[in-house]
Order: C-alpha cells, then structure tokens, then sequence
C-alpha cells in the first residue's frame, strides 16, 4: 500500500515537472500575479524607467544622428564660401549643427563691433571697399563663441543625465524588490515551519524577477550612455576647432 | 515686441538673443516616448505568448545508446523466477531422451504370506456369442513419437534474468513504472550484474526522501566514464551519494559480447525513500 501511494507521489511529481517546462512566459505571468504588491510596484517602476530611457535613446540617436549630418555640411559649406553673409544664409537650414549656433554668435557679435565702430568713427557711411575695418575686441568676440559653444553643449548634454540615473539607479530598485520578496519567502517558512525547498522556491524565483528586470532596464542605458558621451565630446572637439578657426578668419581679416 | 527689444540691447550683448533661441529645442519627447512603449508592449507580449522554447534551457540529447534504469523504489520479487523480460521467441530441439519425466515413487511390493487359504476358482465367465470387433490401429489417438521435436516459443521464456528483486521494472510484479527501454537490450543478465554492483555501494538511507537521475557511460571494458546529474533531487547530500555511489563501483564488467554498440550509457534513478 506504501508502496503504491509513493509510486502515485513520483507520478505527480513528473507530472508537475513536465508542466512547469512547458511554458517559461506563462510561468512568469503566473509569478508576476502570485507576487506581493510592493514587487508588482517595483516591476511597474522598472518598466516605467524602462520605457523613458528608451523614449531617451531613440529621442538622442535622432537627433546626433541630424547634428552629424548637418554639422559636416555646414563645415563644407563655411570652408567653401568667401564671405560669412552667404554662411550666414544657410545657418538657417542647417540649424541643427552646433556649428551654426556658434557661427550666429560670432557673426552677431562682429556685427555689433562694427556697427559700434562705425558709429563711432563719424556720421558718414563706411564705405564696404574702403579702407579695411578693424575690430575692437577680440576678447570679446572669443567670449561670444565661448558662450554659444556652452550652450550648444548644454543642448545636446540634455537628458543623458537621465541614462545615467537609470542605470544606476534601476539596479538597486530590482535589488530592493527582490531582497523584500525573500524577505517574506523567509516568513513564509516560519509560517509553515517547513524549510522543504517547495515552500522557498517561488518565493525566491518571484522575488528574483525584479532584479531581472532591474537589470533589463539598465544594461541598454549604460551602453548608449557611454555612447552618447563620447559622441558629445567628439563634438565639443569640433566647436573648440570650429571657434578657433572662426577666430583666425575674423583676426586676419578685421585687425 | 521682440523685435523691439532685440534692438535696444543689441548694442551690450548682441549674441544673448542668438543664445537664448538655440536653448530651445523643436520638439519634445512625446513622439520617441510612444514609440518605446509600443515597443516594451511588444517584447511583453512576445515574454507571455511566444513559445516557451524561446526562453527556457534547451533539453540535451541523449548521446548514443542510453537505458533508463530504475534503483531503489518499491520490492520486486526475490531471486529466481520467470520474467517477461527480454521475452525472445526460443526456438529449440529437444531430443525425447533428454527430456526428462518424472518418476513416480513406486511401493515395495508387499512380501507374500506365509500361508495362503486355497481359494475357489470363480466359475467361468460365459463365452460371448459373436465376436467382439476391435478398432483399427490407425483410429486410435496420437502416436507416441520417437526422435527430435519442434517447440514453438512462448511469450514467456526464462532468459535466467531472475528478476532483480530491487524494482528493474518490467520484471514481473513490483516494478515502479514503464521507464524501462530495455526491451531489445539483448544481455539482461549483465545489467542485473551492474545492479547488484552498484547496490553494494549505495547508502540509500538517508534522511530525506528524493530521486535523483545519474547519467553515466560504460565502456566496453566495464570502466564507468562520464558520471553526470541528469536531474538533481535538490538535494547535495543525496546527489552525493549516488555519485559516490557510482564512483565507487567503478569498473564493472566489460559488456557483453552481443552488445555490438562501443558503450553503454545509463540513465540511474536512484530513489530516497524514508
């Protein structure tokens, strides 16, 4: 009789075993829905970070991927073009390169020099083929372009900040979900007063899927953070080259 | 307005304005944040109604010749017997001569009296009137035969496994469970060799129950390779000592010769009962 009821138990068991193999996603679910409310919290706030770092990237790859293209059109056309008014009417349609953003500054910023400088020259209008205008301050004109390169910097810094939160932080918010769920998995044997692995496994298994998706959510922000930041730099190099050429056409040109 | 403004002051910072502009950005986040959460959606969907293959471990295949055995589990019966396994049609001669009958005990003739009463002769029986016809010879019955004889095999033959008394299932009554495939296994005499091998090295007293499904490969020689957990009891201890179990064996004898395949593998279930 023993016998026969242990032969059934192994039964059951098999039959248990080959159940839990047959479906990962809806076992998952299954954990998901048997879990306690704060971890369903925790999974929701993962997600919620999930979906903005995302939303993040792809808003980022877009816009690099404009300010590249743009930032090399507008170096070949400011290369290529005699006088910075014709630059000046394509900053325009180029007006996502940072490039451009700085060009503006600087050509506002000569502008406003010259003008002052005519004024204070006399009433009669300069003529353009006349003698040669000389700039007052090229300090001045070095601050201008230190400025629009702060701020074009600033523009496209904006919202990595966020990568970086999330991967820093989403690791230790699945961490704090899954310690809490053992925390009650371990309640749950001194409820039962069993240590048998059946009473700890689901416990533990629920509680280890927050750390899973802690980490989903982390790993792609760490990786386009990084990305990203030596994008930002390459193009922080290309301002600071830009700016010093910009200085070097206007000081042979105005002094 | 802004025009107006822009005027007056660009004579003190003419860029401030440019700068301020450029701070802004065209457009927000919304757009990219539709589409990623469509996206996270997505993989959701594909986590709940995808199959199950995408995610779970991978099964391994089983190399080679591989032969679930059961140890442990409920008592079969004892040594000796007739089994059904490895049941082949036999086919033999039998000569009449060797087949031997069993005698029946014959009383001692009991010893004559030392007197005998003279008994009356009883009186004649009366002579039949007509003959009495006996049947031809060839009407009677079967004819005893003499010389060699054809058997016909039977489902059930002793094949001198004599059922290994510890659950190899399939041997007669008490085995636990149809996982054997040693249907075709043509030597079972070797495996209940291996059993009782093993057997002497297992502790299967131990404090909690479980099963714990030991792979391992005979070589042709008998020396035991590649001892492996199929599947873990959850439990070091009995793990462990079914490990040990095989570990200590070691080397059994070389398989038999009509074995044709190079090695054996095994699938050993040894079950913890309490």
């Amino acid at each position: 009789m023993r016998a026969l009821d242990h032969y059934a138990f192994t039964l059951l068991q098999t039959a248990g075993m080959s159940a839990s193999e047959e479906g990962f996603g809806g076992g998952v679910l299954e954990l998901i829905g048997r879990s306690s409310l704060l971890s369903q919290a925790v999974l929701v706030i993962l997600v919620l970070f999930s979906i903005a770092s995302w939303a993040v990237v792809l808003f980022k790859l877009r816009q690099f991927r404009r300010v590249e293209s743009q930032t090399t059109r507008f170096r070949d056309v400011f290369r290529r073009s005699s006088k910075f008014s014709d630059v000046h009417s394509v900053c325009r349609s180029l007006a996502r390169s940072p490039l451009a953003g700085i060009f503006q500054a600087g050509y506002v910023e000569l502008n406003a020099q010259l003008r002052l400088a005519d004024v204070s020259n006399g009433p009669d209008p300069p003529s353009e083929s006349a003698a040669r205008r000389r700039l007052k301050s090229f300090d001045a004109l070095d601050r201008a372009l230190l400025r629009a390169a702060n701020v074009e910097v600033a523009k496209l810094e904006r919202r990595v900040a966020f990568l970086a939160t999330t991967a820093s932080i989403t690791p230790f918010i699945g961490l704090f979900g899954t310690v809490w769920g053992i925390m009650s998995a371990f309640e749950g044997i001194g409820a039962t007063g069993s240590t048998s692995l059946a009473v700890v496994a689901p416990g533990i298994a629920e509680a280890l899927i927050a750390t899973a998706a802690g980490l989903f959510a982390a790993i792609p922000a760490v990786y386009f953070y990084n990305h990203f930041t030596q994008k930002i730099k390459e193009l922080a190099g290309a301002m600071d080259d830009f700016s010093l050429e910009f200085l070097n056409i206007t000081e042979r040109n105005f002094s | 307005m802004r025009g107006s403004r822009r005027r007056r002051h660009t004579v003190r910072e003419a860029a401030s304005q440019i700068l301020a502009d450029r701070g802004h950005e065209p457009e927000g986040l919304r757009g990219t944040l539709v589409v990623s959460a469509a996206a996270h959606a997505l993989a959701l969907a594909a986590l709940m109604l995808g199959p199950a293959s995408w995610f779970a471990t991978r099964e391994e295949p089983v190399p080679g010749v591989a032969m679930a055995i059961r140890l442990g589990g409920p008592e079969g019966p004892g040594e000796g017997g007739q089994t059904a396994l490895g049941g082949r049609p036999i086919q033999q001669l039998l000569t009449l001569e060797e087949a031997r009958r069993p005698q029946w005990i014959q009383p001692p003739t009991p010893a004559p009296p030392e007197m005998i009463l003279p008994v009356e002769e009883p009186a004649p029986r009366p002579e039949p009137e007509t003959e009495v016809e006996t049947a031809p010879a060839e009407a009677r019955g079967r004819t005893p035969t003499r010389g060699p004889e054809l058997l016909e095999g039977t489902a059930m033959a002793d094949t001198g496994v004599g059922g290994i008394g510890v659950g190899l299932s399939g041997g007669g009554l008490g085995g636990s469970g149809g996982e054997i495939s040693l249907s075709d296994f043509c030597c079972p005499e070797y495996l209940n060799t291996m059993l009782q091998l093993i057997r002497r090295q297992w502790n299967s007293n131990q404090q909690v129950p479980g099963m714990t499904v030991l792979r391992f490969t005979i070589q042709r020689d008998g020396a035991i390779a590649g001892v492996a957990v199929d599947r873990s009891s959850g439990y070091f201890a009995l793990d462990m000592s079914a490990q040990r179990a095989i570990l200590l064996t070691n080397q059994l004898p070389g398989l038999p010769s009509a074995f044709t395949e190079p090695s054996l593998t095994v699938r050993l279930t040894f079950e913890y009962r309490r």
